[in-house]
């Protein structure tokens, strides 16, 4: 019932006698004339936060988010939500440290999550669907990418989501890792199909900064391994580590977002440290129970248990705890997510504590 | 068709319940109450009866539920007994202030300490000014009908209402229970339709706020509701006894119409005198029963009429109000003192902690009430001195 819906109507009551009162102890006219919002000192807000995973991964996954749509039956856009950040979740599956599971809240729980195996078969639907993620606005800009490692394969991929258009030159992608041909093969072709252009030969970096408004190569030495910024503002040079192939892929993706703004005009400035993350204390453990962990995930039921296992830390994956235990029914569920009536909510804080996942904060009201 | 059973007295409540349609049962366990709710929640269980069954932690929750349910259109029922309905006691309240027609069984259990799991009726007494009817029954018939009943008047009057029967003697004994065709229940006690009821489409408050200008009068309210509703029973216990064949009433005198010497009694051991009455009037003395079926609201005007011009009264009280006297005793006294002549009424306290009550004690009581000349008001019968 909306309240638009209601009636409102101000009556003055006038009991002059016994018989003007009904025999139960009823207000006469509706309660919601009654504002009990101007009661409150302190106000719920609804607020997503960082999850220790998220803060831990190099790519900054957003963990909770395609988790939450994996066990909302979205699996496609669980996957499109790993590509805004992963280029390669199949062989980040192989690959990838996974960080995110050492950092995991349900570790101190009962076991963490199984991240890696999640995000490799989320990820692969889009491989099966031939589904890509949305690119921004085209610039209007050429860039070269030039190389053989991850870190430029993953550099290509994310300049050209940001809207730059690509000439990859490459003759052995993905070098020195051990991959197979297939493997090769299906990343290369999915590049290609993403709308990268794909050049089997090398040229000399001379040419390439004449004919391009920038250019990206993990040949030479870094200057800047926070921007990958060289001398030569048309230059950004970025190389793999080789100790953690993810953030090998999240060197690329920062020397892109670079050009990028360097292309834009904008200054380029370093990634600032990410928001603190809820932590294990910040979880209402109360509304979970212990589950075993799925190690090996290859079917969408076994994806989708072990999704259900997640605490969602800092995201909101509309359990509906607060709605439930708002005492003046003050929050309404409106596109299944909790929106707070503050002309009545009194600000008593008990949606704050109820929610499992940390996502409601208490703020002071000011004035 | 109807038809008998054996019963118990418990299970004769949780038929009444079911005869009576209930819609929402909230109750925790409590000996000797608890076979009642377990026998309806098999009932509910079977699907024998649309009513939810709400599972609580403790009595207190169970009346909150009842109230809600109550409060939202339902018609709602509890059991509790002793300390279960001590806990009750801020929700009788808050039912009666709300006018909400609840129906509860007691079953009169002594209450701790020391422990004792068996019949008195102070549990039962203690709640007397809540503002909830009370049925003091003596059958598992009458725990049966009295459920039904309740339900009626105080659905009119829109007041709980607590059946009480006593733990063991009637609640875990076996006697045939009448059940009645349910269409002929359903013809006396309709769907009940509540006066104001919660809806999520037309918000009100209830049980707010009301300040010294107003809460007088919902006070006045109450005890006018309970003063028509001795009127309330006698029609509805009169249409009752026509569509059930039974005999009851407000109170129930026997042998009373020439009697010199009344025994006012309540609840199961007025079988005991009964039948220490009849034996008693073969022997010619002159001696009648009467009784308390109904405690509140008090029947003042039958209670006069039966025992105005009797040369002397006995009132047999499994209760005591310490530092006073027995509960029904002082009522009645106090309900008499309007009458002229004075009636000389003896109070005898008996029976507590479920002590049995023999017929030869009531015998020994009639002859100590013949026998007294000053007025007691405590008398002890059987206590060990």
């Amino acid at each position: 019932m909306s309240k638009e819906s209601l009636e409102f109507t101000d009556k003055i009551v006038r009991i002059e006698s016994e018989k003007d009162l009904p025999e139960a102890p009823i207000s006469q006219g509706f309660t919601l004339v009654n504002k009990t919002g101007s009661w409150r000192n302190v106000r719920p807000l609804l607020k997503e936060q960082n999850a220790p995973c998220q803060n831990a991964c190099p790519l900054k996954v957003w963990i909770q988010s395609f988790i939450d749509l994996l066990t909302r039956g979205k699996p496609e856009d669980a996957a499109l939500e790993i590509l805004k950040n992963n280029p390669f979740p199949l062989l980040t599956r192989r690959l990838c440290r996974a960080k995110c599971e050492i950092a995991c809240n349900r570790k101190k729980y009962d076991a963490p999550i199984s991240i890696r195996e999640l995000e490799g078969f989320t990820g692969s639907i889009a491989y099966d669907k031939n589904i890509y993620p949305e690119r921004e606005k085209p610039l209007s800009r050429k860039i070269a990418v030039t190389g053989n490692s991850e870190s430029i394969m993953s550099a290509a991929y994310f300049a050209y989501l940001f809207g730059l258009d690509v000439d990859l030159y490459t003759t052995s992608p993905f070098d020195g890792l051990g991959l197979s041909e297939e493997e090769v093969e299906r990343e290369i072709s999915r590049l290609r199909n993403m709308g990268i252009n794909i050049i089997a030969e090398g040229k000399k970096l001379e040419e390439l900064l004449d004919k391009y408004d920038a250019v990206i190569t993990d040949m030479g030495e870094v200057k800047d391994k926070l921007t990958f910024q060289t001398d030569n503002e048309k230059l950004y040079i970025v190389a793999p580590e080789r100790k953690d192939f993810s953030r090998d892929l999240y060197f690329g993706k920062r020397a892109a977002k670079s050009v990028y703004q360097y292309l834009k005009g904008e200054p380029i400035e370093k990634d600032a440290p990410p928001p603190r993350s809820v932590s294990f204390n910040n979880i209402v453990t109360d509304y979970f129970e212990p589950e075993e962990r799925i190690d090996t995930i290859n079917t969408m039921q076994e994806a989708i248990q072990e999704g259900n296992r997640c605490f969602s830390c800092g995201h909101c994956n509309s359990c509906g705890n607060c709605y439930v235990f708002c005492p003046d029914a003050a929050i309404s569920w409106i596109n299944d997510l909790p929106v707070v009536d503050y002309d009545y909510c009194k600000g008593c804080g008990i949606c704050v504590e109820e929610c499992p996942r940390s996502v409601l904060i208490l703020v002071p009201e000011r004035g | 068709m109807s038809f008998k059973k054996v019963l118990t007295g418990n299970h004769a409540v949780s038929y009444g319940a079911t005869s009576a349609r209930v819609q929402v049962i909230s109750a925790y366990p409590i000996t000797p109450q608890t076979t009642i709710v377990e026998l309806l929640s098999e009932i509910v269980a079977e699907g024998k009866l649309d009513a939810i069954f709400v599972n609580v932690e403790s009595e207190h929750s169970a009346m909150s539920a009842c109230i809600g349910a109550s409060a939202a259109g339902a018609r709602a029922f509890t059991a509790t007994s002793a300390q279960g309905l001590a806990l009750m006691h801020e929700m009788l309240h808050w039912a009666a202030g709300a006018r909400l027609p609840i129906v509860m069984a007691n079953v009169n259990r002594a209450m701790a300490p020391p422990w004792s799991i068996w019949t008195e009726q102070n549990d039962s007494l203690s709640q007397r000014d809540t503002g909830w009817m009370q049925f003091y029954v003596e059958s598992n018939q009458e725990a049966y009908d009295y459920v039904i009943l309740a339900y009626k008047v105080a659905e009119k009057v829109l007041l709980p209402a607590m059946l009480v029967l006593d733990a063991f003697v009637l609640s875990h004994t076996s006697e045939p229970v009448e059940i009645y065709d349910q269409d002929k229940v359903d013809e006396f006690l309709p769907p009940y339709e509540p006066k104001y009821a919660i809806e999520p489409g037309k918000p009100i408050s209830y049980g707010a706020l009301s300040k010294p200008d107003t809460y007088m009068e919902f006070r006045y309210k109450i005890q006018r509701s309970m003063e028509e509703a001795v009127k309330v029973i006698e029609e509805e216990t009169a249409k009752f006894n026509e569509m059930f064949g039974r005999n009851y009433g407000i109170v129930e005198p026997y042998m009373m119409d020439d009697a010199d010497y009344v025994i006012v009694s309540s609840g199961a051991m007025t079988s005991t005198v009964r039948a220490a009455v009849h034996e008693m009037r073969e022997e010619g003395k002159k001696v009648g029963l009467l009784k308390m079926k109904t405690f509140r609201p008090f029947p003042f005007e039958k209670v006069r009429e039966y025992l105005s011009g009797r040369k002397k009264v006995a009132v047999l009280d499994r209760n005591i109000s310490f530092g006073h006297h027995g509960i029904f005793y002082e009522e009645i006294k106090s309900a008499m003192y309007s009458v002229e002549p004075r009636v000389p009424i003896h109070g005898y306290i008996l029976g507590l902690g479920g002590r049995d009550v023999t017929k030869q004690d009531i015998k020994e009581i009639y002859d100590d009430l013949i026998k007294r000349e000053e007025i007691s008001e405590i008398i002890w019968k059987g206590v060990k001195l």
